[in-house]
Order: structure tokens, then C-alpha cells, then sequence
């Protein structure tokens, strides 16, 4: 999975309007041989994977599961795979495909959104040693050097392809760009890239491709790939194999990466003619830094006795590190410039805060909330509150239609007086229905003011009923119109509506009515087409009736009159009239099969099922490659016949136990299909 | 306004006459009696209704919040909106077939006269070939002051005919009027008056009911390019009579709300 932000899509369309300045100069050298290309090959394409997420992501308020796909290189004999962190994110579960096809369930081991890597470890059935890469000790690639780029672009696995490296040393900001806003470009609440730079090559990488590794001649990963560009060729963006190395390592052994924090941040003497230091460029409200007298515009000089120097936006990247390196909770003695004058500063780092919290769907309110880290909360001019942030609300939901309607945006602080600072604090206070249906008191922020709503939450499945429809007449067939005039031209002998199709046991076939036949009154009253294309004067004139009204109807049958006593009988229910049911465990929305669905497939008027209306792509059904309009007539062992036996044929299936899979079938289009439900999804996806 | 703008519109209002009265004031009839007898009678029968609209695509649901104009046709709280605001199937659109989506509605909320509670509705039943379609209030506060459609005029092409709608609350839910004029008449497919001015229950200048105005969606999407001819004819709404309108009224009066059963 390629994620195409902000920033590279602001950098590619630079490089579009700007190409002679913003392309790197590359030196090829002379080709490689394919030998040396080979033995490369085989050192790590055998331990690529293509990995298979099932995401959670959050659309008005609710939860919505889909499928993405990104690529990972296994790099222990344990079966970790490192990957990036945007591959695995609101991932609910994985599975990993080997070069020779064999597919493994993984688990996620850890993730690290600032360096947007991240390490899955693949879960056979049985211990097993696995082949691996290795990663480069050293950043040692050049401008010009041929790198491999290997993984599954837009999900076709065992990809391979061939560049330089145009820039081992990239930060997305172009001759144009203010450095400072780099970090703000990155993505607000997870500013990847803030202490690394890109190796730029030329390799072609697609979505799909990220965490794949990029490769040398001599078979080492020299880097995981993490962005690529649609606009402006081949311009993909790799994180450094030694960078990422020790990332991977930490979280395998710790399963996430502690860093410190100042509170500042860093831009370059970029300029500004000094030869010397760092600049600070902002510090926040109440950091350690600010309390020690840190001021943005001060230029650092040395920290903990040793100079630092960035002269170019890329030197920073380093810097930052350096700094988030030191150990947490250590004091660390900044060498600084200060309005022309030099002093030394002591700071004690803190642990660096959380940048993005966690996002759940509560459905009582019809919402999805985040928790405010600190982080969040400085962003937000939220800075010292704890509470829980609205990403999205269901429209007509609670929330959307609170006393006074709550927004996105908005920082709900308590429920009826008691704090919610986190997810467990909600579900302790509000998961309950209120006694009597009374509302509840929300408290929330929005911008600077504190406000109140009452919310009465909703508890339990929406329902869906039907959308009836007053009985209508029907006479149980389908008219081509016939003007008067295509009727000369035909030869007809009238004009009027020509049965192309009858229904059996329909009120005009039981009155002994034919196909061809040609309609031209109804109780003496003319039946007049209207153009060559509207049956609507015919159907209208139809349901103009009273249901179970008498009716005789004239017609030509090969140019001689004949006529027909019919009752009309009510019109069959349509589609929007029929039952529905959102099967939460399929995560399908399925209704029954109406006539007009056997009309349209020309299926016999005795076809039982049940039809899919919408299928979630990331849910079990949508794993098994239901789809929409399909009719599902049997679940496992059971016919399946309404609603209510697929529900109890989803129950046998589950309760019986025996079998990986549980097999459905579908009529889809001409045929009758075999798909597989696998078990394990319906009870380990959300 | 440029000086030069602002120069030009002061010696052109300078310049110009100062005109006497065209018509006398005892000769001049102006709606204000109509609208006052019709706010009067009929305004508080008049409410706003809020639905939530889902599509699902793709197994996706999307839902917006949307809202319409209802008439409360009886004391009990049974209320007449137009059909497309419930259900919209888009292959009457010519988009997708079979395989169109169905738009459908849920969560109603009725807001009276003079009211800032949105009170809850639950769908009764729906007429798609009157483009008609019921609610009834969960909870009416009784009695309601309604529409008596039994009670109601023909219409022919050449009558004026009123319609009275309800504002939002971002404009105080003030009754409006809107005249209207019946342009004509067809039985193409079925019968229906053909009319300009805006959707709704439409009355006589003394507050019958005549029948229910609606643009016909479907065939105003097959009609939509009409290139450079400009053919103008078509560019009309739909009258409903009221007796139709009335016939269907006391079928869906006389059923429970749906899924009730």
C-alpha cells in the first residue's frame, strides 16, 4: 500500500512545474550484469511476502471494514516481517503469502508511525525456521547505484524492478517549500518522516509495493519502500536499511519505540548566513524547554558538549533524532545562542508523547470518537484536557441529532458529569441504556467554549423495515407500445401495446392471453401509445383500477379481434418493499427474493434464496467474494430460502464445528457458484 | 461599487421622473387577502419533517440528513409527504438498471407550528404511481389541526392555485405562500394537471384543497438534455386532483406503520 500524501503530491506537482531544477542529477554507471542482478534476486525475492490486512476504518460515525494490501520481507528466522506501519494501520487481521504461494495468519508484533515502520510475525502451524534478508549495516548507497525494488504492486506478488538511487539522502521539500512547514505537510497527528530522510530512486514501485525492501547488488535491503508518486514517473521513496533496521530490531525486542522529547523543533541555518548550529523554530507551551528559558529563533550550538550543525533542511532529520535518542528522563545541557550571546541550558527529557490515540466507533451515540493524547491536544489549542475527540457522526444518529447537534471536531468531556477521558470511561458511563429513556448530559469543548447537549443514545440494532406500498391492480405482463403510426409501417392492423412478455398465472394469462397478441382497449376505453418507447400509458391505465376489478380487455391476434375477461389481481411487491436485514456477523445487507428478481433472472416462480443487496469488501462475506446481487441458496448445510433460514443456517454452520470452511452458494448471473466462507473470519474480524 | 458605478446609478435616478401611480389602490387586487385567509386556516397543518436518506453501494452505506415539507391530514397525526423523499430508485433514472441503487429513508422527525421538538414519525405506507407517501407521528400531541382533503375542488387548466409552506428554524418556521397557475392538463399516461410553482398540497383562493404538486423526477432526468432546441414544454410539475390524493389518504389512514405487523 502506497500512501500518497499531502506532501508528495505537493513535491510531484513541483517537479512537474519545475523539472530541469527539481530532478536530481543521476550518474549511471554501465550496466549491471544480469549475473550480479540474479544472485541478487535470489537472495530476497524468496522472502517477500504480500500481505493481506483487513482494515477498521471509521466513515459517519461507524465502523467500515476493507481489504488493503501491502509487501514485507521476512528478516528472522522467527518469520518477522518488516513491513510499514501504513500497511498495518487499523489493521484487524493479517495474512502473509509466500513467494511459493503458501498463505500464514500473522499477528502484528509492533509499529512505529514516526519512521511508518512496522513488524508482523507470520504464525504457522507448527515452529519452523524461516528463511530471511538481511538489512545493510551501513548507508553506503551513492546517487546512481542499481537498486531492486521487490513486493506485490497493486496486489501481484513476486514483482520485481530495476532502478538507481537518484538521492540516498531526500527530504520532501522542494526549492520552494519553508522547511518549517515540512513536519505539518507529513500528516498532522503522525508526522512520519520527521527523523529520517528518503533514499529517491527510480525503481518502479506502485500501491502495494510499501514495505517491500529495496535492494542492492549485493542482496542487501537498503531500504523499505514507503511512498511513491503517480504524478511525475518513477519517483519512489525508500526509508534507509540501517534506519530501519534498528527500528525493526527495537520493536521485535520491545515491541514499540520509546523516545524522548524537548519540546522544540528543529529547522536549518538554511538562509540565514550562520555557519554554526541549529535553529530552534518553535517551542511549545509548557514543555521543558519553554520553562528553561528556550526561546523559537535561539540557535543551539552544541548539546550535551557536542556541536551540531544543520546547514540544509536534511541535516535535520538527524538532529531530531539525536535528541529523541537520549535516554527518557535524562537532563541534557543545550549549548545556545541567544541574542548574540552564548549560555548553556538544562533541560530534563520526558518520555515523548503519544501522537495519535485510539479511534473506536461508539454506536449508542452514533459516533466515532478518538482519545486526545497531549500531542493531539497541543494541535488542537486543547492543550491539558483529557477527553474523547469526534471524528465522525452518523447522520439522523444521537449525536447528530443532539440538543444542540454535536460536530466533528468537538471534545467531549463528560457524560453525565463524569469524566470520559478514554474509551473505558465512555463504555463505564454510557454503554448501559439510561433508566427511562432519559437523556444524557453530554459535556463537551468546541473551539474555547465549554458547551452542553442532551443526547438520547439508541441502543440495540437499527431496524429496517420494508418501504410497503398501497396495493396497486396488475395485469401481469410486459407491453412494447405500438403508435399508430410503426403500427401502419408493421402492419398490425391498430395500435396500441404489444405483450413481449406474459407472466404465468398472471391475470391476462390466466385470461388466456398470449405473447404478441396486441392490446388496444381496456372496457372499451383506447389504449393509445404515447411515443414508440413508454409502456407507462398501459401499466398507468392498469392501476388506475380497483384491485380485483373485472375488466375486459381488447386486443389483435394476428390482425383478427379477440378479447379477454380478466380480475386483476394486486401488483407484486417491488424491491423497496421486501424485507431487509443487515447480517452484522456477514457484514452483508440481505433482503428477499421478489418477483421482480425471478422476473429479471428468469428464474422459475417457485426459486427460493435470499438477495445481497451490499456486501463489506473487508468483512467475511466480502473475504469470500459475495457480491452484490448474488442469491444465496444454500449456507453450509441448510437450504437457504428467507431471512430468517439464513440466519439459522449461519447458526448451524457455526455450531456444527467440522470443516476450515463453510461452503455458499449462489446463483450469480447464468450460473449457480461455490464459495467459501472461512471460519475463523466470522469470529475473528471485528 | 466603483465612484464611477456609484456616479452613474445617482444621475440616472435624478433623471428619472417621478412616475404617478400606474393603478389606483382601490383597483389593485394583490394576494394579501388570500394569504391571510389561507394562513388561517392551513398554516399550522403544515410542519417540517427530518429523514435520514441511506444508499447502499458497494455494501457501503452512505447516509445524509435531509428534509421536507409534510401536511398533517388528520387530528391522530397522520401526515402526507412527497414519495421520492422515502424511496428513490435510480434505475427509474436510467442509471444502472436492475443493478441501480434504492435510496431509502428512516429516522423522521416532525417539527409543529410553533414548536422546537422534533418529534418522532414512523412510515405508514407509500404510493410511487401517486408519487405519495404517509407518516404518522408516534406521539401526537392531540389534536392536531389538519387538512381536511375530503373536502376538496377540482382543478382546470387556467385556475391560480396556492401553495403554503413552512420555513426552517433558521428562518423562525414563518408560514410562506406561493401562487401558482394550473398551465394545463394530460392523460399521457394517466391524468394529471400540469402546473407551475413549487411541490406540495396545493389550495384555491378560498383554502380547498386542489391537489398535491410534484416534480416527476424520472421524467424530468430522461428530459434533462434538451440541447440547444430549448423545447421548454415539458419544463412543468405534476398535479395530482385531490380526489385521487384523498382516496389514498383514507386507505393509508386505515393501515398500521410499517413493519408493525
Amino acid at each position: 500500500m502506497i500512501r500518497q500524501t499531502t506532501a508528495a503530491l505537493l513535491a510531484a506537482c513541483l517537479f512537474v512545474a519545475a523539472p530541469a531544477r527539481a530532478q536530481p542529477e543521476t550518474t549511471p554507471g554501465p550496466a549491471p550484469d544480469p549475473a550480479t542482478i540474479a544472485a541478487a534476486r535470489d537472495q530476497v525475492l524468496p522472502v517477500v511476502v504480500s500481505i493481506l490486512v483487513v482494515r477498521e476504518d471509521f466513515r459517519q460515525g461507524e465502523p467500515v471494514l476493507s481489504v488493503s494490501s501491502g509487501s514485507g520481507t521476512v528478516v528472522t528466522p522467527q518469520g518477522h516481517i518488516a513491513t510499514n506501519a501504513h500497511v498495518t494501520q487499523n489493521g484487524k487481521s493479517f495474512r502473509v503469502v509466500f513467494a511459493d504461494g503458501r498463505e500464514l495468519p500473522a499477528r502484528l508484533v509492533g509499529a512505529d508511525t514516526l519512521s511508518d515502520l512496522a513488524v508482523l510475525q507470520a504464525q504457522p502451524p507448527a515452529p519452523e525456521v524461516f528463511a530471511h534478508a538481511r538489512f545493510a549495516d551501513e548507508p553506503d548507497l551513492a546517487p546512481g547505484d542499481t537498486v531492486l525494488a521487490m513486493g506485490a504492486p497493486w496486489g501481484l506478488s513476486n514483482s520485481m524492478s530495476a532502478g538507481v538511487v537518484n538521492n540516498p539522502r531526500r527530504l520532501l521539500v522542494s526549492l520552494f517549500d519553508d522547511e518549517a512547514d515540512y513536519e505539518d505537510r507529513l500528516g498532522a497527528d503522525e508526522p512520519t518522516g520527521r527523523y529520517y530522510a528518503w533514499i529517491q530512486h527510480d525503481a518502479a514501485i506502485a500501491p502495494g509495493n510499501s514495505g517491500g525492501p529495496l535492494v542492492d547488488l549485493r542482496g542487501r535491503i537498503v531500504g523499505v519502500n514507503t511512498r511513491g508518486m503517480i504524478f511525475g514517473g518513477d519517483l519512489a521513496f525508500a526509508i534507509p536499511g540501517p534506519d530501519a533496521r534498528d527500528v525493526v530490531d527495537a520493536l521485535i525486542t520491545r515491541g514499540a519505540i520509546k523516545r524522548s522529547h524537548l519540546g522544540f523543533r528543529l529547522r536549518s541555518l538554511k538562509g540565514t548566513g550562520l555557519a554554526q548550529g541549529v535553529l530552534v523554530n518553535s517551542v511549545e507551551r509548557g514543555s521543558a524547554a519553554e520553562k528553561a528559558g528556550l526561546r523559537a529563533g535561539d540557535r543551539i550550538l552544541a548539546v550535551d558538549g557536542t556541536p551540531v550543525t544543520a546547514l540544509q533542511p536534511v541535516d535535520v532529520p538527524a538532529l531530531q533524532r539525536r535528541i529523541a535518542e537520549l535516554p527518557i528522563g535524562a537532563e541534557v545541557a543545550l549549548r545556545i545562542a541567544h541574542d548574540g550571546r552564548e549560555r548553556e541550558l538544562k533541560l530534563r527529557t520526558r518520555a515523548q508523547p503519544e501522537d495519535r490515540g485510539e479511534e473506536r466507533a461508539f454506536a449508542p451515540f452514533g459516533a466515532s470518537l478518538v482519545e486526545l493524547t497531549p500531542g493531539m491536544g497541543r494541535r488542537r489549542n486543547l492543550e491539558g484536557e483529557r477527553g474523547l475527540l469526534l471524528t465522525g457522526l452518523r447522520p439522523g444518529g444521537p449525536a447528530a441529532i443532539a440538543r444542540p447537534a454535536l460536530s466533528e471536531g468537538d471534545l467531549l468531556l463528560a457524560v453525565d458529569g463524569q469524566p470520559v477521558p478514554d474509551h473505558a470511561a465512555l463504555e463505564a458511563a454510557a454503554a448501559q441504556p439510561p433508566a427511562e429513556g432519559r437523556p444524557r448530559v453530554l459535556s463537551f469543548r468546541r473551539g474555547a467554549e465549554h458547551r452542553v447537549a442532551l443526547l438520547v443514545p439508541v441502543h440495540g440494532d437499527q431496524l429496517r423495515v420494508p418501504l410497503p406500498e398501497l396495493p396497486k391492480a396488475w395485469a401481469g405482463v410486459e407491453v412494447q407500445p405500438i403508435t399508430a403510426s410503426l403500427a401502419r409501417e408493421l402492419g398490425l392492423g391498430g395500435a396500441g401495446f404489444r405483450i413481449t412478455r406474459l407472466y404465468p398465472g398472471s391475470p391476462l394469462a390466466a385470461a388466456g392471453a398470449r405473447t404478441g397478441d396486441l392490446l388496444t382497449a381496456i372496457d372499451g376505453v383506447p389504449l393509445r401509445a404515447a411515443n414508440d418507447s413508454s409502456d407507462d400509458p398501459f401499466h398507468q391505465r392498469v392501476r388506475d383500477q380497483i384491485v380485483g376489478a373485472k375488466v375486459r380487455v381488447e386486443a389483435l391476434r394476428e390482425g383478427k379481434p379477440v378479447a379477454f375477461d380478466a380480475t386483476l389481481s394486486a401488483a407484486p411487491a417491488n424491491t423497496a418493499s421486501l424485507r431487509s436485514l443487515a447480517l452484522s456477523s456477514l457484514r452483508i445487507q440481505v433482503r428477499e427474493l421478489g418477483f421482480y428478481d425471478r422476473a429479471a433472472r428468469q428464474l422459475p416462480a417457485s426459486q427460493r434464496g435470499v438477495h445481497v443487496d451490499g456486501v463489506e469488501s473487508g468483512g467475511p462475506a466480502g473475504l469470500a467474494h459475495l457480491q452484490r446481487g448474488d442469491v444465496i441458496v444454500r449456507l453450509g448445510e441448510r437450504e437457504v430460502g428467507d431471512l430468517a433460514s439464513l440466519q439459522s443456517a449461519l447458526d448451524a454452520a457455526l455450531a456444527a464445528g467440522n470443516g476450515r470452511v463453510i461452503p455458499v452458494q449462489v446463483l450469480r448471473g447464468p450460473e449457480s457458484r461455490i464459495l467459501y466462507l472461512e471460519r475463523y473470519w466470522l469470529t475473528e474480524t471485528p | 461599487m466603483t465612484a464611477r458605478t456609484l456616479a452613474l446609478v445617482l444621475a440616472l435616478l435624478l433623471a428619472a421622473p417621478v412616475a404617478p401611480a400606474a393603478v389606483p389602490d382601490e383597483a389593485f387586487d394583490d394576494y394579501r387577502e388570500v394569504f391571510k385567509a389561507l394562513g388561517e386556516q392551513h398554516a399550522e397543518a403544515i410542519v417540517t419533517v427530518k429523514f435520514v436518506m441511506s444508499v447502499t453501494n458497494s455494501g457501503n452505506e452512505q447516509r445524509v440528513e435531509d428534509r421536507t415539507q409534510a401536511v398533517l391530514v388528520s387530528a391522530d397525526g397522520l401526515l402526507l409527504v412527497p414519495e421520492r423523499t422515502i424511496s428513490l430508485d435510480f434505475s427509474s433514472f436510467g442509471e444502472g438498471g436492475q443493478g441501480a441503487p434504492v435510496a431509502t429513508s428512516r429516522d423522521f422527525r416532525v417539527r409543529l407550528a410553533d414548536s422546537d421538538e422534533w418529534l418522532a414519525a414512523d412510515l405508514v405506507t407509500r404510493d410511487s404511481a401517486l408519487g405519495l407517501a404517509w407518516l404518522r407521528m408516534r406521539t401526537p400531541p392531540s389534536p392536531l389541526p389538519f387538512v381536511d382533503l375530503s373536502d376538496g375542488v377540482r382543478a382546470e387548466p387556467g385556475m391560480v392555485y396556492f401553495s403554503v409552506l413552512r420555513t426552517s428554524d433558521e428562518w423562525g418556521g414563518v408560514p410562506v405562500f406561493r401562487p401558482g397557475l394550473v398551465l394545463g392538463e394530460t392523460h399521457t399516461p394517466t391524468f394529471r394537471l400540469l402546473v407551475d410553482g413549487v411541490p406540495g398540497l396545493a389550495f384555491s383562493h378560498d383554502g380547498k384543497p386542489m391537489g398535491y404538486v410534484d416534480v416527476d423526477l424520472a421524467s424530468m432526468m430522461r428530459s434533462r438534455n434538451t440541447g440547444v432546441g430549448m423545447d421548454m414544454a415539458d419544463l412543468v410539475l405534476r398535479m395530482t386532483p385531490i380526489d385521487k390524493v384523498a382516496a389514498a389518504t383514507a386507505q393509508a389512514a386505515r393501515l398500521p406503520v410499517a413493519g408493525a405487523d
